[in-house]
């Protein structure tokens, strides 16, 4: 039976993986720009189902195939961008409303972005097996496992430690973390705040469209994920402090970990789980683990 | 642009008041149309609903994400009551319901109350979700995901075999009836001594506080208040839908009340009422024209939220404002 | 293409009426029943092959020759069909095909001049909206839009929302998807079902595994975490055990509605190292867990028992594993096979169309489909004009008839199509360059479908 351990916490490890991926997009726009993003599931859900298309464009072109993992990367880009038409036009006058109004709005991307991937994509499930397959799997404890999956776990930490090494020692992390901490008083050190809040914007929506990049070669996608998305993501939020990442990391691999076991020993539970490790966080330590109290 | 502890007081009485409830009273007579009858129950269930859901959000100041718990809890226990323990009539049932919907409502709320904005909506929204899975999971009670049919319950001791007649006739009056009532008594309590309490909470809970008032029990009222009147929307709709589920607890569901009251108006008393009818209706067309429809409510949420903030009503009793030049007017 | 073992039925029935129509030739001051209605019967019914049913012979009577009533004219106006089935969503697999099969079916119906001369108009509506939208939709297709018919639903508890709804508005319901068997649980005049239910199949796919795999010991399984789910799954391994007691459940997972990581449940299904793995997901849940399952090297572990596997040979082509045991449900698409007229009609066309053969959704839709049109042909033919709603749906209780996957009986009781579920294991076709059944077997109606109003469960245990 204990065999099988690595085989389950490296599962959980992946489930993590996207999961830190996911949140922190929706995370480093919370705490610069104290928005709630709503809308954030549909970046994951554009993310993938650009990844589909770019992914079958380029087996179709016939170059080599182990450059086909550029496309992902090529699809979170293209999310951001998507991101880039939403924040200037529609984001920007609301900053000084009411909380929420924000959330409203946002909320109505959610739903015209829903429709949108409806529209061109169709309303079917589409699929990108081509960079899952291609790696193989190895045995672990007597499971196969695939490579692919370790690729994801792999990505998620080296995103970690870039984002960690961007904010604390490059000069525009320092500078976005003021933004978050005191907006005014940034202003009036001559920075273009504005600029700024589009640049926080555009790279949350990255990361949550290269989570979904990665995802869906393993999985698949379908409309209506948006919401699910967004939902997994507040929990890690809300778990590991709002606006802070290594609570967004440690967050989501607790999360990752507990679901991956709980469905071994649980499997009734999988449903509620990830609600009552919120409940009880919210009930404890409502900060979040990492986070601080307003 | 417009200032934030706006609220707005009545000018035209009761006047459209009673004008609407005799022209909602008149549509069985003059159309018969059972579909009609229909639409327009579930949009006075809906506004009740609503209203019960802006009690907290346009009056109190707090944005609930998971108020079908209690709309359900009220719905599910018509059902289960009346499935389990064979009782016929609506009258105890309606009872039973709006009684377990309150008990839910004050055990989360007891909870949820002490945190503030965003926490406080992801809290019920997490609670919400629990209670979704509940739901699912004891599917040998619940039905699970098929859901528990309703059947035609007793009115004042009336039996009736004809589904269609019941809904047009003696339980769309029922339902009117109901509603009149809670509007009346909604309307007390919000222009009460209470009803400033709770708005002078959303304005500014911290300063409330010093005033030696306690917020806290004052939110957990309002919340237990909620909690009622969404009971009272649940019990209603259990009979009139004929067949509830675990999507009526879903958080997706959760997010229709917030919807009406943004397009009526949450500083309007009248605005969930009137948002829950262009709601109904709207929805109920679209939907039979295209399967594009959340694009379409996408797009109408986006622009109010950009251009019509205090939604249709609250924007009429503005303009209505200018025209009279009195600073707060409301319809 | 594979072993029809009903196969000889098919030319029982034609050898039959031959010796009727000598019988009447020879003795001609002898009435004879009409033994239509018996021949109906003995092609669900029978077993082994070759079986004579009895024919009744009268003492000689007057000869009394039926008269149908003189027809009249049958309405001009086009013959509403609404169909609803996930356009959208998770599960707009499912859709997508049956989609495909109504428009064919309406199609080429309506090339052959419609129903009795009518025209049909078909409207497709979506059923991934909220349920009491569909429920308030499905009250407008039957008080607004006045259809003549609503065919579909895929969702068993949209099914049991709509159900009473039918009744309340008198219009005619024939579900071909959902397989609760709670839809059937109460009487309803005007719903009708005419696929297999989750008290029936099951039990078929348990006793085709006891056939296939006598020995089997370890069991686990992999769940939609519902009422299908779970039905299902308790009424497999219910008689699964009613055979053999000694077979042990490994390993259980519960997944939820629309799950698209299935990494963990199959890496705790192969620690349990089964036997056979128990699955009943379906549309895209099913096409990715299959295509997860393979990356894992899953199917060279263990065996693959899913009663829907048939859903996911489209979509996965040629890298679909062999030897797994499945069932398309219900009616599968070689059956009843060659000689068989409507079988070859509608795939054929359906081939000529859509470049591959029809999935099981095609044939439920086809066999509800038949199942309107041949009561509204019959119903006229006894009436001798066109029949109201009310009439047809009293047509439809207890109507033996045929249809591309065979033939169908619907119970008066409880108006549950008593059909007999199709079982194989699963083989690659080059023809095609994706699976199918091959060595499949019709497992009689009788030894899978409860009594009316009876619990499946309940019913295994009186075994």
């Amino acid at each position: 039976m204990f065999e099988a351990y690595p085989a389950y916490i490296l599962n959980g490890l992946l489930y993590a993986s996207l999961l830190f991926l996911l949140s922190s997009g929706l995370n480093v726009v919370l705490g610069v720009l104290k928005i709630l993003n709503l809308a954030h599931g549909s970046f994951y859900v554009l993310g993938a189902y650009l990844t589909t298309s770019f992914v079958a464009l380029f087996v179709a072109t016939g170059l080599p195939i182990y450059l086909v993992y550029t496309q992902i990367l090529v699809a979170a880009a293209v999310a951001g961008i998507i991101g880039f038409l939403f924040e200037p036009t529609l984001l920007r006058p609301i900053y000084k409303r009411e909380e929420s109004y924000q959330l409203l709005l946002t909320f109505g991307i959610l739903l015209v972005l829903s429709d949108v991937t409806k529209i061109v994509w169709g309303l079917g499930a589409k699929v990108a097996p081509e960079p899952f397959k291609l790696l193989g799997s190895f045995t672990i404890g007597g499971i196969p496992f695939p490579y692919y999956n370790l690729l994801v776990i792999a990505v998620g930490f080296v995103v970690f430690l870039m984002l960690w090494f961007f904010f604390a020692k490059t000069r525009t992390g320092k500078i976005i973390r003021a933004t978050a901490t005191n907006r005014e008083v940034t202003t009036s050190l001559g920075v273009n705040v504005p600029r700024i809040f589009t640049l926080v914007f555009v790279f949350g929506c990255f990361l949550g469209g290269l989570a979904g990049a990665l995802a869906v070669p393993m999985q698949s996608i379908f409309p209506g994920l948006a919401m699910e998305m967004l939902i997994l993501s507040f929990v890690i939020v809300v778990i590991g402090g709002m606006g802070s990442l290594e609570g967004a990391f440690i967050g989501s691999i607790i999360v990752g970990i507990a679901r991956s076991f709980g469905i071994v020993y649980f499997p009734e539970i999988e449903l509620a789980i990830l609600f009552i490790i919120m409940i009880i966080v919210l009930l404890v330590r409502p900060q979040g683990l990492f986070g601080r109290r307003e | 642009m417009f200032p934030k502890s706006f609220h707005i007081k009545p000018i035209l009485g009761l006047l459209p008041y009673i004008i609407g409830i005799v022209a909602l009273g008149l549509i069985p007579p003059l159309t018969g149309s059972t579909y009609l009858a229909y639409l327009v129950g579930l949009a006075i269930v809906l506004a009740i609903f609503a209203m019960g859901f802006n009690l907290l959000f346009g009056y109190t100041g707090l944005l609930s994400f998971g108020h079908a718990a209690y709309f359900g809890a009220g719905c599910y226990a018509f059902a289960m009551l009346m499935k389990y323990y064979h009782i016929q009539s609506f009258e105890l049932l309606f009872l039973g319901s709006v009684i377990i919907a309150t008990l839910t409502a004050a055990v989360i709320g007891y909870v949820c109350v002490r945190y503030i904005k965003i926490y406080f909506s992801l809290l019920t929204l997490a609670f919400g979700q629990v209670e979704y899975a509940l739901v699912v999971k004891l599917y040998n009670i619940t039905g699970g995901t098929d859901g528990i049919r309703v059947m035609m319950p007793t009115l004042l001791g009336f039996t009736f075999k004809d589904k269609g007649f019941f809904v047009t006739w003696p339980f769309y009056y029922y339902i009117l009836a109901i509603f009149t009532i809670c509007v009346i008594v909604l309307w007390i309590i919000l222009n009460s001594h209470f009803g400033k309490i709770l708005q002078a909470i959303r304005d500014n809970d911290v300063r409330v506080n010093f005033l030696g008032v306690s917020e806290r029990r004052y939110k957990w009222y309002a919340f237990i208040l909620s909690g009622v009147f969404c009971g009272v929307a649940g019990a209603l709709f259990a009979p009139l839908n004929g067949h509830i589920g675990p999507e009526h607890v879903y958080w997706g569901f959760s997010a229709t009340p917030l919807f009406i009251a943004l397009i009526g108006g949450h500083r309007v008393f009248l605005g969930p009422i009137i948002g829950s009818f262009i709601y109904v209706l709207v929805r109920h067309y679209v939907t039979a024209f295209t399967i594009y429809w959340e694009l379409f409510f996408g797009a109408i949420v986006i622009l109010f939220t950009l251009l019509f903030p205090y939604g249709v009503c609250g924007g009429i009793s503005l303009w209505l404002a200018r025209r009279m030049k009195s600073a707060k007017t409301s319809l | 293409m594979g072993t029809y073992k009903h196969w000889r039925e098919v030319k029982f029935l034609s050898e039959e009426k031959k010796e009727v129509s000598r019988r009447k030739f020879l003795a001609t001051s002898i009435g004879t029943l009409v033994v239509g209605a018996v021949a109906g019967y003995a092609g669900g019914y029978a077993t082994a092959p070759g079986k004579v049913v009895e024919k009744v012979v009268e003492k000689p009577v007057e000869k009394v020759v039926y008269k149908p009533p003189p027809k009249r004219p049958v309405p001009k106006e086009p013959i509403k069909l609404a169909y609803r089935d996930h356009l959208s969503g998770a599960l707009a697999v499912r859709g997508e095909w049956t989609k495909r099969a109504m428009e064919l079916l309406v199609e080429e119906t309506n090339k052959e001049g419609g129903i009795l001369g009518r025209e049909i108009s078909l409207t497709f509506h979506d059923e991934a909206i909220p349920v009491e939208e569909c429920v308030a939709d499905f009250r407008r297709l039957g008080l607004e839009a006045k259809v003549d018919v609503i065919i579909g639903t895929t969702s068993s508890g949209v099914a049991l929302a709509q159900a009473p709804v039918a009744d309340e508005i008198k219009t005619i319901y024939i579900i071909p998807h959902a397989a609760s068997y709670k839809v059937v649980m109460e009487p309803h005049k005007y719903v009708f079902r005419t696929n297999g239910h989750t008290g029936a199949v099951p039990i078929a796919m348990a006793l085709y595994v006891l056939k296939k795999m006598p020995d089997v010991k370890r069991v686990a399984h992999i769940d939609m975490d519902y009422a299908w789910g779970r039905d299902n799954w308790n009424v497999f391994i219910a008689t699964l055990k009613k055979y053999k007691p000694d077979v042990e459940v490994v390993a259980e997972v519960w997944e939820k509605v629309g799950e698209v990581d299935h990494s963990t449940a199959i890496t705790k299904v192969l620690a349990a190292k089964p036997d056979i793995v128990f699955n009943s997901h379906w549309g895209g849940q099913l096409v990715s867990l299959v295509r997860q399952a393979i990356e894992y090297k899953f199917f060279e572990y263990t065996t693959f028992v899913c009663t829907v596997i048939e859903e996911a040979f489209p979509e996965i082509g040629p890298d679909f594993p062999e030897g797994q045991l499945g069932a398309p449900w219900t009616f599968y698409w070689e059956y009843p096979g060659y000689r068989w007229n409507l079988n070859r009609w509608f795939v054929k066309k359906f081939i000529e169309k859509y470049g591959v053969p029809p999935n099981y959704p095609c044939m439920q839709c086809a066999a509800a489909f038949f199942a309107y049109k041949t009561a509204v042909e019959k119903a006229y033919e006894v009436l001798g004009e066109y029949p109201t709603k009310e009439q047809i749906a009293e047509t439809l209780a207890g109507l033996a008839y045929a249809h591309p996957g065979g033939m169908n009986r619907i119970r008066r009781e409880d108006h549950q199509a008593l059909a007999p579920p199709t079982v194989g294991v699963t083989k690659i076709d080059p023809k095609w360059n994706m699976a199918v059944l091959h060595d499949f077997e019709v497992i009689s109606a009788e030894l899978v479908y409860p009594p009316p109003f009876t619990e499946p469960l309940e019913w295994i245990k009186t075994w």
